[in-house]
C-alpha cells in the first residue's frame, strides 16, 4: 500500500546530490520526525519556486513505502530565515546536532517547535552563545537525555549554590572534585543558573559550555562534530 | 544478453559511468561506435587515455591543468592582486567565457558541508590562507554558489580575509537579465532589493 503524507511542516536538515538530477534530502518534520526523501529532478526543475534548502520553513508532501519515499510537493511555509554570517554557521551546527542525535521516524513535535524557534532567534539575536546553550539543553531534554540540575545524585539532596560538583554524563551531578575522564567539574551556581536558563554571568556561560560539550560528546559516541571546524572567531559554539 | 560478446558487455557497462547514461543509452553508444564510427572510437579511447595521463591539478588554484601551474595562473598579464574564489572548475570556464575578468582564481572543488564531512581542510582553505597571508592579494571576490553552503563558505573566507586585512567582496545576486519581477522567487527578489544600487 502506498502511504501518502500531505503538507507536512518540515525543514531540510541536509540535501545532497542524488543521481544526475535528483536530491537526497534529510528532513525534520512536525509529525514524522527525521526522514529521508528523494526529490526527483529537483536539481534541474525548480518546483513552485521553492528552494529545497536548509533553514527555510516548508510544507512537504511525499508518498511511497520503505526508507526513502519520494517528495511529491513542496510549498513555502513562511519566509526563509535568511541566516547570515555566524548565524548561518550556528545553523549548520544545530543541524548537525539534529542529524546526529535524532533517529529516523521518531516523531518529536515539541523538538520541531524548539528547532523552529531557535532558527528565528539565530536570525534576530546578536549573541548566539546563550541560544545555542538553550537549544542544546532542550534538545537533550526532548530526546530523554535531559540533564539533572536540581539534586545531587548521591545524597538526593538539593544542589548547593556554593558547592563544587562533578557531572557524570549518564548519571548527574555528584559533590566533589572530578575523577575519571568523561566527567566534568561544575559549580552549584552554574547548575542553578542552567535550570533558569540565566546566562547573565560569563562564568556560567563558560562552565555551561564545557558541561554541555562533555554531555553531547558522550551521547555522540565520542565522534567530533564537523561543524565546529567552521568557526574561526569568538562565536565558537563549543 | 548471454549472446553478446563479453568485451561489448564490458564496454556498455563502462559507458554507464558517464552522467545521464543508463543501460539503454550505453547500448546505443556502444553499437554506434562499433558499427558506424570505429575511427571515432579509437580517437575517443586515445583522447581519454591522454587526458587521464596528463591532466592534474594546478598547484596555485587547484583547477584542472596539464602543467604544474595552469595557463591562467602563469599568465603574467593577469592581475595577481585580485583573486576570485569559485566552487568548481566549471565556474572558472563560465566566468572566463562571459566576463572580462582579468584576475586570478582559486577553485575550492566543493563547499563547506559539515554533514558530508567537508570542512576547511578538504577545500584547501589552508593554502588559500597561506596566499592571503603572503600579502600579494588585495581583494578576494567570493563567487561561491548562492546556496546556504555557498554562503557559509563565503562567510568563512571573508573572516579569513579580514584577519589579513584583505578586502572581501561578494558577487551580486538579483534579477537575471531579461527577467520579469513577477516570476522571480521571493528570496532572490528580496536580495535584489536589499542590494540595490545608485542608478548611474
Amino acid at each position: 500500500m502506498q502511504q501518502r503524507t500531505l503538507l507536512q511542516p518540515a525543514y531540510v536538515l541536509h540535501a545532497r546530490p542524488y543521481g544526475d538530477t535528483s536530491l537526497l534530502l534529510e528532513i525534520f518534520s512536525l509529525d514524522h520526525g527525521r526522514q529521508g526523501l528523494v526529490a526527483k529532478g529537483a536539481r534541474v526543475r525548480k518546483r513552485h519556486n521553492c528552494p529545497l534548502q536548509p533553514f527555510a520553513p516548508l510544507l512537504l508532501s511525499w508518498s511511497g513505502r520503505g526508507e526513502l519515499p519520494t517528495l511529491t510537493d513542496c510549498d513555502r511555509h513562511g519566509e526563509a530565515m535568511g541566516l547570515r554570517g555566524d548565524g548561518l554557521l550556528c545553523g549548520f551546527y544545530i543541524n548537525e546536532l539534529m542529524y546526529r542525535l535524532t533517529h529516523r521516524h521518531d516523531p518529536h513535535p515539541e523538538l520541531f517547535k524548539i528547532y523552529a524557534a531557535t532558527l528565528v532567534r539565530l536570525r534576530d539575536e546578536v549573541s548566539q552563545e546563550p541560544l545555542l546553550r538553550e537549544f542544546e539543553l532542550r534538545l537533550l531534554d526532548s530526546l530523554g537525555y535531559g540533564l539533572i540540575l536540581d539534586h545531587d545524585v548521591d545524597s538526593g539532596g538539593p544542589v548547593d549554590a556554593d558547592g563544587r560538583y562533578t557531572y557524570i554524563p549518564d548519571l548527574g551531578p555528584r559533590l566533589g572534585e572530578v575523577d575519571g575522564n568523561v566527567a566534568v567539574g561544575v559549580s552549584g551556581r552554574t547548575l542553578h543558573a542552567l535550570q533558569r536558563c540565566d546566562w547573565r554571568d560569563v562564568d556560567t556561560l563558560r562552565e555551561s559550555k564545557r558541561l554541555l560539550r562533555t554531555v553531547l560528546h558522550y551521547h555522540l559516541g565520542g565522534k567530533p562534530l564537523n561543524s565546529r571546524a567552521l568557526f574561526r572567531t569568538a562565536a565558537k559554539p563549543q | 544478453m548471454a549472446t553478446l560478446p563479453p568485451s561489448l558487455l564490458r564496454l556498455m557497462e563502462t559507458l554507464r559511468c558517464l552522467p545521464g547514461v543508463g543501460p539503454k543509452s550505453a547500448q546505443r553508444m556502444a553499437l554506434h561506435l562499433l558499427e558506424r564510427d570505429r575511427d571515432g572510437a579509437r580517437n575517443l579511447a586515445r583522447a581519454l587515455e591522454e587526458a587521464i595521463e596528463r591532466i592534474g591539478r594546478c598547484d596555485a588554484c587547484r583547477t584542472l591543468s596539464e602543467t604544474a601551474l595552469c595557463s591562467l595562473c602563469s599568465d603574467a598579464g593577469r592581475d595577481a592582486a585580485t583573486l576570485c574564489v569559485v566552487e568548481n572548475p566549471g565556474d572558472v570556464i563560465a566566468l572566463e567565457q562571459s566576463t572580462g575578468y582579468r584576475g586570478r582564481y582559486f577553485v575550492l572543488l566543493g563547499h563547506l558541508s559539515p554533514l558530508d564531512g567537508i570542512g576547511p581542510v578538504q577545500l584547501g582553505l589552508d593554502s588559500l590562507e597561506e596566499r592571503l597571508r603572503g600579502g600579494t592579494v588585495n581583494e578576494v571576490i567570493l563567487a561561491t554558489n548562492s546556496t546556504v553552503e555557498g554562503e557559509a563558505t563565503a562567510h568563512y573566507i571573508r573572516e579569513m580575509a579580514r584577519e589579513y586585512q584583505v578586502r572581501a567582496t561578494r558577487i551580486a545576486h538579483g534579477v537575471p537579465l531579461g527577467g520579469e519581477l513577477e516570476f522571480i522567487d521571493g528570496g532572490t527578489l528580496s536580495h535584489a532589493l536589499s542590494g540595490r544600487r545608485e542608478l548611474e
